[in-house]
């Protein structure tokens, strides 16, 4: 991963600690810092991590990180001088006739607000499932689900997901688990994330700036097909072209989401992601998983390492398991997914919702296919640390959903 | 194995360490020695039969598929956490899991561990690394560092993980992994002794995280990562809450015999009885004349909420000897009731002395009875059927009041005695749909409580000169 930002990188701005913001570094694309804008491509060879602040005239500048008890100046001193606008709001501070009488609440109240006027900084943070999660978080939760970083986590660690696993996701998040599953593979095992067409799109993954090698191991796919490799190694898969011509989602296999379907085979993310014209990809997509010769919407698919591009059927074929469709009933996922998972292989399973998930358990219960289920409520909580002032944070904590997890056994 | 790869079809082989699974709070580290066996209160399994089976097998003490049995499983980095032999307090899974995440670990990356303690948080670092990672971890005490070392070793791990024995409070970490760590953790009575070090140590951007159990150990730590040019400095805690999922049945309030058309499920008897239905209809104003009889038709309770334990008749007290006042008291008690019904209890209100004496014996025998068969709150994952209010069996009531005025006492067939008998009342069917057997979650009296606070930070990166 590089550490500085690249042309078509997303980038992650963590305005003055205060707001997260996805930037894309694109010719067209522009950076919002508090009130000012800059080019996005600014930000290139900026290494991750840095402090920036936008200058009077319009021009983006690297600044150091200052310890407040700056020497005390002028404030167009101290702009021109590029010490950065913690300077201006610490002589602002000791220049305020007020300042000094404030109880140290008020003080740190005053020197937020100066800040959001005079100082306005942002940290550059890389992408990762961690600052992903808590961007997306911040910003739309129901996009995701009410998926907080915390159940992103333990999904993760429940699961076993690592280098050595061969993971199966079920993503109905917009791509972020199947991203931090990527991220925690690192291209040496495979990722297959199903969805059902309704819920296809995996945006997200484009947010974690894959290398080559770890975008060729996430392998996106339809239900329905994935289904139909379960005892079919791919080779065997049928091309008939006529009926795929015919069929708007392009595998003679009736979706039942046809409606929403995109009809399309395979989608290796990292790419950006044209809308898909049912009609003209309906031929070219009726390969299977892997195809073996390069087609137009192929061209951007390479050959991995695993499983999945020996074309073997894929029954009891993977070690880890997650699960994170909300809009999905656990038990009619685990029906789906359960003939792919080899036995001892780790699950986990979100919901933000507890009763589908206590239902689910008590099915697996009955049913004896799993053991060391558990059952969880997450509970997280930050704190304020500064002297004489450490408590939890004032926000209240919201919601982060439920995780069900356990590990299935061979019949 | 945790590593090499896990490949999806690999069986036992000699040697290899499985977790051996007994019960839902009882699992075992194992290496597997087909010349041996493994005994449990379950029975004596011989680990030959183990060899060649696919992880994930169901194996028996016997042959032929009897007697006791257990599971083998692959050891994960969670199963470990629950197996290893404990000599330090170890971290858990909610702490675990976002100290991975939260040091942004991937692939290849480097991360420092100081202390080792039991190994618990390692083997998951060292997952999360990969063989082309690298953990560093050091332990003060000798003699756990050499227990860390043969179980990394059991564990296959220990070309990821680099065990040394080290005092990194008074040291610092070695200067040949300078600017090396994409992450370092610190686990140590005085963590902000090795911000420093830790500065030192951590690439440019690196991730930091110590875990304390004391709020004035953060404080310190805190103050320290300001002081070395950290920044995005935050503190936070996580717990997870367990639940126990069991299947319950709850009731409409209304007893089975009160209203026979409604009893159970059934919609077929139902049907069958919707005759029934008509013929034990609405009480007629004669029988609700009676202001015990028309309270008690109500379940006793003022409104008609779900049966739930200890919720049973609060308000018993209060009816009982609210019969024989004013009518203000009546009023209160209509709000359940159709205005007919109203109108005559108000009316016989005055006369209701030696009703409300039956009422009240009658609310207390079935206070009583509710007590004996409480369920036992440590019942899991079995049905648990509150009890009905307990009811007269048989005797029809033709008209109430003259009922009510009899001894409470009657006998019914088997000779048992039995109070009197209410006129019966309809369950609606949109509270019927309510009621009945459903699943439900509850925190298990276990959960784990609080363990510590981690706090996360990065270290700063200097102003690069980009042109």
């Amino acid at each position: 991963m590089s550490t500085s930002v690249r042309e078509g990188d997303f980038v992650i701005l963590d305005v003055n600690g205060e707001k997260l913001s996805f930037v894309q570094v694109t010719p067209k694309g522009k950076a919002r810092i508090g009130k000012g804008f800059v080019p996005a491509t600014a930000l290139v060879g900026l290494p991750y991590g840095c402090l920036v602040e936008i200058l009077e005239h319009g021009e983006l500048q690297q600044v150091a990180r200052c310890v407040p008890e700056q020497a005390e100046a002028p404030i167009a001193e101290l702009r021109s001088s590029g010490q950065g606008g913690q300077a201006i709001v610490a002589a602002l501070a000791s220049n305020s006739a007020t300042y000094a009488s404030k109880t140290e609440f008020s003080q740190e109240k005053y020197r937020r607000k100066k800040s959001r006027k005079y100082c306005v900084q942002a940290t550059l943070v890389q992408p990762t499932a961690r600052s992903i999660c808590e961007g997306l978080f911040a910003k739309a939760p129901m996009k995701i689900g009410h998926l907080r970083v915390d159940a992103l986590a333990l999904l993760l660690s429940f699961a076993d997901i690592g280098p050595h696993s061969q993971a199966l996701v079920w993503d109905g998040v917009g791509g972020l688990v199947t991203g931090a599953v990527g991220e925690r593979m690192g291209g040496h095992g495979d990722v297959c994330s199903v969805y059902t067409g309704r819920n296809g799109n995996q945006d997200s993954t484009r947010l974690f700036n894959f290398p080559d090698h770890v975008r060729k191991s996430i392998h996106t796919c339809q239900l329905v097909e994935m289904q139909h490799r379960l005892d079919t190694p791919a080779a065997q898969q049928p091309v008939n072209t006529s009926q795929a011509e015919q069929l708007p989602n392009g595998h003679g296999i009736p979706d039942p989401d046809a409606a929403q379907s995109d009809g399309i085979a395979m989608e290796v993310d990292g790419a950006p992601m044209p809308m898909p014209s049912n009609n003209t990809r309906a031929a070219a997509e009726v390969a299977p998983i892997t195809s073996s010769k390069p087609q137009p919407a192929d061209a951007r698919r390479q050959s991995g390492t695993g499983c999945l591009n020996k074309g073997q059927p894929l029954r009891s074929s993977f070690t880890s398991c997650i699960i994170a469709a909300p809009a999905v009933s656990p038990g009619a996922a685990w029906h789906w997914l359960r003939p792919f998972l080899a036995p001892s292989a780790s699950f986990a399973i979100f919901s933000p919702h507890m009763q589908p998930l206590a239902e689910f358990m008590q099915t697996l219960q009955h049913t004896k296919e799993a053991v060391a289920v558990q059952l969880h409520d997450i509970w997280w909580r930050e704190y304020q640390v500064l002297p004489f002032r450490t408590h939890p944070e004032m926000n209240a904590a919201e919601p982060g959903g439920y995780v069900l997890a356990g590990i299935k056994i061979g019949s | 194995m945790v590593l090499p790869p896990a490949k999806p079809h690999s069986n036992i082989q000699e040697g290899d360490l499985v977790v051996v699974y007994e019960r839902f709070d009882s699992m075992k580290q194992v290496v597997v020695k087909s010349s041996a066996l493994f005994g449990n209160r379950f029975g004596n399994f011989r680990m030959q039969a183990w060899i060649g089976k696919p992880f994930g097998t169901k194996v028996y003490a016997k042959e032929g598929g009897q007697g006791g049995w257990v599971y083998l499983l692959r050891p994960t980095a969670e199963l470990w956490t629950q197996v290893l032999k404990h000599r330090t307090q170890i971290l858990y899974a909610a702490d675990i899991s976002m100290v991975c995440i939260f040091l942004e670990l991937k692939p290849g990356s480097t991360v420092l561990e100081s202390g080792t303690g039991s190994g618990s948080l390692t083997t998951s670092l060292a997952r999360a690394v990969g063989p082309e990672g690298a953990v560093h971890t050091f332990e003060f005490h000798e003699q756990r560092c050499q227990a860390a070392a043969e179980d990394f070793q059991q564990l296959g791990l220990d070309s990821t993980v680099h065990l040394k024995q080290r005092d990194i409070e008074g040291q610092g970490f070695p200067a040949e992994l300078a600017g090396q760590a994409d992450a370092v953790f610190l686990d140590l009575p005085g963590p902000w002794k090795v911000v420093s070090s830790a500065a030192q140590t951590l690439k440019p951007n690196g991730r930091f995280c110590s875990f304390s159990p004391c709020i004035e150990q953060v404080q310190q730590t805190c103050l320290a990562l300001g002081g070395h040019g950290f920044h995005s400095i935050r503190t936070m805690e996580c717990l997870l809450r367990p639940h126990e999922v069991r299947s319950i049945t709850l009731g409409s309030g209304i007893p089975e015999a009160n209203s026979p058309h409604n009893a159970g499920q059934n919609k077929k008897r139902k049907r069958n009885d919707g005759r029934a239905a008509n013929q034990t209809a609405q009480p007629t104003p004669a029988t609700v004349a009676s202001p015990a009889a028309s309270l008690a038709a109500n379940g006793g309770n003022l409104s008609t909420p779900p049966l739930d334990q200890g919720n049973m008749m609060p308000s018993a007290p209060t009816i009982a000897n609210s019969i024989p006042a004013a009518t203000p008291a009546a009023t209160s008690i209509t709000h359940a009731m159709d205005t007919a019904a109203a109108d005559a209890t108000a009316a016989r209100g005055a006369a209701g002395v030696g009703t409300g004496g039956i009422l009240q014996q009658a609310f207390q025998q079935q206070q009583q009875q509710h007590s004996l068969e409480q369920p036992s709150s440590s019942a899991r994952a079995e049905s648990i059927s509150l009890p009905d209010i307990p009811t007269a069996a048989s005797s029809q009531i033709a008209n109430g009041e003259r009922q009510a005025a009899q001894s409470p006492c009657s006998l019914n067939e088997q000779g048992k005695k039995i109070g009197p008998r209410w006129p019966p009342i309809d369950v609606p069917e949109e509270v019927q749909s309510k009621c009945g057997h459903m699943v439900v979650a509850q925190p298990s009296n276990d959960a784990r409580g609080h363990t510590g606070y981690l706090t996360f930070a990065s270290k700063g990166v200097p102003v690069t000169d980009v042109s």
